[in-house]
């Protein structure tokens, strides 16, 4: 169907002609997207694209979308792989011209954003202010707002910065509806450090271990909790491009510590966590950090087949990145010392290397730039296994990943990248983020092996009780496979897209739960 | 009927409509309206809440679940407004696993600090607690209202210390949330399968976890939880820092919650100190002498070098305090630190806020530590001429990483003189609606408060009130509460 000219000239009524386009090479845009379940270009074109200025004229829209019967879906940077009409009729509401950082609150630790102030320049505010903000693993070019509102939220600094799920303060609300809610303390305008009552959390649908991915309405304002930050107002980088390090500021230090087996390496997480020393630790795959420190794929294949890459696979294998900070000289003395002894009393080692390797992978760290080369091999990847339990879980979680993997990799199957993508850190040292990322290509054989081995890894985690699904997570086809294990969840959702919050099914609903159960393959 | 209904439920001696055991739930120390329940119904199991709930659903009777298992009950949220039944969970008092490398229990609703406390205890951890909590409060019951707890540096969201909770909704549906709803179902499975209900959101978009905290019962029936705790520490130094305002002590709580500096941190006037430590009848004595204001710092230490690590906090703590020109003691007027310490491990058996007048009253909200002052000022405000200033007992807690902070008035009166106690409950509603126009958040609105939020909270109130048909469609669970 196209756009009726009635609801073109609402939508523009709303946001003014200039931001409303229907431009085919403009929405070819916004059906484009990496990743996504059909390939690069999904099926449905959006009738249009508007560009909203505040909360009211996306309010606008909401309604207008409502008064023609067309569906809409949020939009923040877009960089997600789910921001694309999953339906037909859909106006997209591409949202960058709310990027304002709306205040940061420096002593009670929060900043107030709109949805297209991005981790980067949320980060290099709060850094101004000794604070820091927790960026996801998808890197500093990322909505915060859309990571805490509606997507999952995880990210490597979890030990001293949890996860968005739960940084998640006072929220804005436009209903799918068009009526707009304030959650927490905002609602009565008391200001934007709680998200939660007067009496219950309704945080609590607005998500879960995921979000809606737009299919409960948009998100327009957030107060983001920060974390404090001992390292420089400015960070200094080091190196050229690609190779980019940052200096390693006073009072804090990095370090690759490796032990023999996953047990040594798990009993040296409880210590960390139970000395209260580290300030993030993060395990990715022995490759995943020689893409780091390589500037080409050409350079990494040449090193892999001299066998002069600094990480080796089978010796590096169980290893954590750590960094050491301390608010005081005395605290980063004390700290780093007795790090040094947990990992020596476990049977681990040091693993020496350059100041530049150290400045680089330091700055993967803090920045979170790890995503862009893991993208690098094959231009795309998938992820599974992403689970959130008992740090003991770990040498199971891998194994078992492990072993799965394996049996997909192949010719016609997934490309063989290391025979393990198995990312871990603790999570405010309480819970272990695990999952297992892995190389894929659009090529249909991939895709599928791609699909059925995201299925699997659902079926085995839950017969092998290895926890609770984060990733590849409740997504609109698969939340229906899934939920049955875990107490019909799906049917939850469907009560609060349909009961609760989206009577109409306004807002589009292909990446969070169908209206009637679609089942692909059973979980259980 | 409905009582052979019930006990063919859970056995004839565990439903009671005698007069004496109903009155107990007819009326507690708020200004809530008493109203008798129609029974009390005592269980044992989750399959007998289920049973319970169901029956309730189709007779349409009131069912208010209660945890603790005795009083004094304070807040209004137990009273049977509109008959049904008192669901009454204390018998359900099993700790059902306790893990020292997790740091996590799973404890069933009738469970009270002491007796966490003691299995805790004896692996090494410790519960974190509210501010002197009265001997039988239920821990899950005083998580579920969002009580503060006196460690803020581990209160990282508002949810803490619960994780993860198996409650059946007014439904009658039984749900499991967080990483608790992953297979296999068995609570024990899961346990040997090396899972430790750690992880409190989900499953799936929903975190329903959320919505049954702070719904003072409306939503569904806890029937077990895990609750994170910490380690017990290997030495302890508890250290006050005073001062004639509460200005630098807030600055220096700043500090403390940015380093993550110290477990129990909480800062109180000197009134609320006394209360909390002299004997009945000394505490306006003991007040006067104190220094106005009063900042408590537990430092701790354990693990690999307990004396380095204790050594270096102390000093970090002194370098902050001096740079506010601020004192470290150990004592103030001859109270030791570690009398402090012992009291919050081991609260009295009599509630301390009814010690000073045999009653009182406590108005609580949510706020930011800099805007104390000005809470403080318009509390002064609205008692001028009708209660002394310099007996309100003022207790500031930092709450998630310091990010925000529970700001609590504490007025005591004697109960018998009802002049004064009209006096004062005109006072209580008048600093509640004057604090609400000062940006005072009402996160846990109980009684009259429920008013002042809700009204002013449209959206977000019709939100809420389709969630309850989504979870209570008859409306069954605690009527008369919230919004509802
Ligand atoms: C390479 C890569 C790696 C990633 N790794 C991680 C990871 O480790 N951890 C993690 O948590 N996430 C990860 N993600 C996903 C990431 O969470 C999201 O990209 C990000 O958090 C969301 O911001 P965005 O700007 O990308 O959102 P967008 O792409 O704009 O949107 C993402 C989804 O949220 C919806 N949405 C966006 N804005 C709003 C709004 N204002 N209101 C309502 N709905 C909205 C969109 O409709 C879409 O469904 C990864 C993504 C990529 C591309």
């Amino acid at each position: 169907m196209a756009l009726s000219r009635d609801a073109y000239k609402a939508l523009q009524a709303v946001v003014g002609s200039k931001y409303v386009s229907e431009d085919p090479g403009t929405l070819a845009g916004y059906h484009y997207s990496w990743g996504g379940p059909n390939g690069r270009w999904q099926p449905f074109v959006p009738l249009a694209v508007v560009l909203p200025e505040d909360t009211s004229q996306v309010q606008g829209v909401v309604r207008v979308c409502n008064r023609y019967k067309l569906r809409f879906k949020a939009h923040s940077t877009g960089f997600c792989s789910l921001a694309f009409p999953g339906v037909e009729d859909t106006i997209m509401v591409d949202l960058r011209r709310m990027n304002r950082i709306v205040e940061i609150d420096e002593k009670n630790m929060f900043a107030v954003i709109e949805p297209y102030a991005i981790a980067a320049q949320i980060q290099a505010e709060a850094m101004k202010r000794g604070l820091d903000c927790h960026i996801v693993s998808a890197g500093p070019t990322h909505s915060p707002l859309a990571s805490a509102t509606s997507v999952w939220g995880i990210g490597s600094k979890g030990l001293s910065q949890s996860w968005n799920e739960r940084n998640l303060f006072g929220v804005e609300w436009v209903l799918p509806t068009g009526e707009v809610a304030r959650l927490g303390s905002p609602g009565v305008g008391a200001g934007w450090f709680s998200g939660d009552g007067p009496g219950p959390g309704l945080r609590g649908i607005v998500r879960g271990t995921n979000g809606a991915y737009g299919g409960n309405g948009i998100f327009t304002r957030i107060g983001l909790k920060l974390y404090p930050w001992v390292g420089d107002e400015r960070m200094e980088c080091t190196g050229s491009q690609p190779q980019i390090g940052l200096k390693i500021p006073e009072r804090m230090h990095f370090s690759l510590p490796y032990w023999k087996n996953w047990e040594d390496m798990t009993a040296a997480a409880y210590k960390i966590v139970d000395n209260n020393v580290a300030f993030s630790v993060l395990r990715v795959p022995p490759d995943c950090m020689n893409w780091m420190l390589t500037s080409t794929n050409d350079e990494y294949q040449e090193a892999f087949h001299k066998g002069s890459v600094p990480i080796d696979r089978e010796e590096h294998l169980h290893a954590w990145q750590a960094i050491i900070a301390g608010h005081s000289e005395r605290e980063f003395e004390y700290r780093k010392k007795v790090f040094e002894q947990i990992v020596k009393d476990t049977g681990g080692k040091f693993l020496q290397l350059t100041v530049e390797q150290n400045e680089i992978l330091f700055a993967a760290n803090v920045r979170i730039s790890y995503i862009p080369r893991v993208f690098r091999p094959t231009g795309d990847f998938s992820t599974s296994f992403g689970m959130e339990e008992s740090i003991n879980l770990m040498g199971k979680l891998h194994r078992t990943g492990e072993n799965l993997l394996g049996k997909y990799i192949g010719p016609g199957k997934l490309p063989d990248h290391g025979r393990e993508g198995f990312w871990a850190w603790l999570n405010e040292g309480r819970s272990l983020h695990s999952e297992n990322a892995f190389a894929v290509t659009e090529e249909p054989g991939v895709q599928a092996a791609n699909m059925a081995y995201v299925m699997e890894s659902c079926r085995v985690t839950n017969s092998e009780a290895l926890g609770v699904q984060i990733l590849p997570g409740y997504m609109g086809i698969f939340a229906d496979s899934l939920g049955p294990a875990n107490f019909n969840a799906n049917e939850w959702m469907r009560k609060v897209k349909y009961e609760v919050v989206d009577p109409d099914n306004v807002a589009d609903h292909f990446t969070y739960i169908f209206p009637e159960p679609v089942v692909l393959m059973p979980t259980e | 009927m409905a009582k052979e209904n019930l006990a063919m439920i859970v056995g004839k001696d565990q439903v009671s409509d005698a007069e004496q055991i109903l009155s107990a739930y007819g009326s507690d120390e708020s200004f809530v309206s008493p109203g008798l329940p129609a029974y009390v119904v005592k269980v044992k199991t989750a399959q007998q809440v289920q049973q319970i709930i169901n029956y309730a659903k189709e007779k349409r009777m009131p069912v208010i679940p209660v945890s603790s298992p005795g009083g004094p009950r304070l807040r209004g949220d137990t009273i049977a407004s509109q008959g049904g039944m008192i669901l009454d969970l204390s018998g359900m008092d099993r700790i059902l696993n306790v893990d020292r490398m997790d740091k996590i229990a799973v404890i069933e609703p009738g469970v009270t600090f002491d007796q966490l406390e003691q299995a805790l205890r004896q692996k090494g951890l410790r519960a974190f607690k509210p501010l002197l909590p009265r001997r039988t409060k239920s821990v899950l019951a005083s998580y579920l209202e969002r009580e503060p707890v006196v460690v803020p540096r581990d209160h990282w969201d508002a949810i803490d210390p619960l994780v993860t909770m198996e409650v059946i909704f007014g439904t009658g549906d039984l749900f499991r949330t967080g990483s608790a709803s992953s297979p296999p179902a068995d609570l024990q499975k899961q346990l040997d399968a090396g899972l430790r209900q750690c992880f409190a959101a989900g499953p799936g978009s929903t975190s329903l976890s959320r919505v049954v905290q702070g719904s003072q019962g409306t939503m569904g029936v806890v029937t077990w939880g895990s609750v994170i705790c910490g380690i017990l520490p290997e030495i302890d130094n508890t250290w006050f820092l005073t001062a004639a305002t509460p200005e630098p002590l807030i600055d220096l709580s700043y500090q403390l919650s940015r380093r993550r500096l110290g477990e129990e941190h909480f800062l109180v006037n000197a009134f609320q100190f006394a209360t909390m430590m002299a004997d009945k009848g000394e505490i306006a004595a003991l007040a006067e002498k104190l220094p106005a204001w009063i900042l408590t710092v537990k430092l701790t230490a354990g693990g690999m070098l307990p004396e380095e690590q204790m050594a270096y906090q102390e000093k970090d703590l002194r370098e902050l305090a001096q740079a506010r020109g601020v004192e470290l003691k150990s004592a103030v007027m001859g109270i030791s630190g570690k009398a402090l310490a012992e009291l919050l491990d081991n609260p009295p058996e009599e509630f301390y806020k009814m010690k000073h007048r045999g009653a009182f009253q406590d108005i609580f909200f949510t706020t930011t530590l800099d805007k104390t002052p000005g809470h403080v000022a318009v509390m002064e405000e609205v008692v001028r001429h009708h209660y002394p200033s310099n007996e309100i007992g003022i207790y500031l807690q930092p709450m998630v990483q310091g990010s925000s902070c529970h700001c609590e008035f504490n007025l005591a009166y004697d109960p018998t003189d009802r002049a004064k106690t009209s006096n004062l409950k005109a006072l209580y509603l008048d600093a509640g609606a004057k604090l609400a126009g000062n940006e005072a958040f009402f996160s846990r609105p109980y009684g009259p408060w429920a008013d002042l939020v809700y009204g002013k909270n449209g959206e977000a109130t019709a939100l809420l009130k389709r969630v309850k048909k989504m979870l209570d469609p008859e409306g069954i669970l605690n009527p008369g509460r919230l919004c509802f």
